[in-house]
């Protein structure tokens, strides 16, 4: 298992080269600056095998990535070294166990914001002239929207003009995946630093 | 019975053993099979070993533990 991991990991590696290769011939030829003959046997016999090797780099990738979801083996032969985790002796292992605990909590703090944020709508709307009611033009709407799928289609009223409308994380999906991920590995490593520089 | 601190101040004189067997630091850290930096910081007084490895440093030193380790703060009743 651990030596089908370690291949599929040095394939994915040395293949990378390839796939940005085709990344780049077919960005090339789709701004006509190819600099090879399409139709030359070299580039088409060159364009099939890199084709190949791209959606077999792609399902090498889906594996790997599910191997690491579900093999602890494939995580300590992979992730430690990507998040530089040393436990060579008790006292790493104690650091390493503070820093996690440390990116851990830190983490999950930002999740609890980030749920409340995505669930509170705020909005700032000038009255229309016939809503205003002893002088006041303004008004304030603060709502919470709990919903577990993403297709809610929240009613606005025309004649109302927003002024500040705030409706959940301004941020794409990725964009918080991959900030919660930078967070937790930057917090780990600063924590493990500090430990190590302590102890 | 005698209420003890959760905080006790543990002290050692690995140091002392050390020098008095004239041994480096990374020749006792390859001996108890942790690394140089884990002995500076026990030797520093800023790492607390476990009691299998204040066991392993005794050991080699062919002493008991209490001799290596001791309490610098007194226990308040």
């Amino acid at each position: 298992m651990n030596r089908t991991i370690r291949a599929v990991q040095t394939y994915l590696v040395l293949a990378f080269t390839f796939v940005i290769a085709v990344a780049v011939w077919h960005s090339l030829q789709q701004n006509n600056l190819g600099v090879l003959d399409q139709n030359s046997i070299f580039a088409t016999i060159a364009w099939e095998i890199l084709s190949w090797n791209l959606m077999l780099w792609f399902v090498g990738l889906f594996a790997f990535l599910v191997a690491l979801v579900f093999s602890s083996e494939a995580r300590e032969a992979t992730l430690t070294r990507l998040a530089n985790i040393k436990d060579r002796d008790e006292r790493e292992k104690y650091i390493t166990g503070r820093a996690a605990r440390s990116a851990y909590l830190s983490t999950l703090s930002i999740m609890i914001l980030l749920l409340v944020l995505s669930v509170v709508n705020l909005k700032v709307t000038n009255l229309p002239d016939g809503a205003q009611a002893d002088g006041k033009t303004k008004a304030v709407s603060i709502g919470i929207n709990l919903s577990l799928t993403d297709d809610t289609q929240l009613g606005t009223d025309k004649k109302e003009q927003a002024l500040v409308e705030s409706k959940g994380i301004p941020l794409s999906k990725t964009a918080i995946i991959f900030a919660l991920l930078t967070w937790q590995l930057f917090m780990f490593n600063r924590t493990a630093r500090k430990e190590m520089l302590s102890a | 019975m005698p209420r003890i601190e959760a905080k006790l101040s543990i002290e050692n004189r690995l140091q002392e053993f050390r020098n008095a067997r004239s041994i480096t630091q990374q020749e006792l850290a390859e001996a108890i099979d942790v690394t140089r930096a884990t002995v500076i910081a026990i030797e520093k007084g800023n790492y607390n070993p476990s009691l299998e490895l204040a066991f392993r440093l005794a050991m080699y030193f062919q002493t008991k533990l209490e001799n290596i380790f001791f309490i610098g703060e007194s226990i308040h009743e």
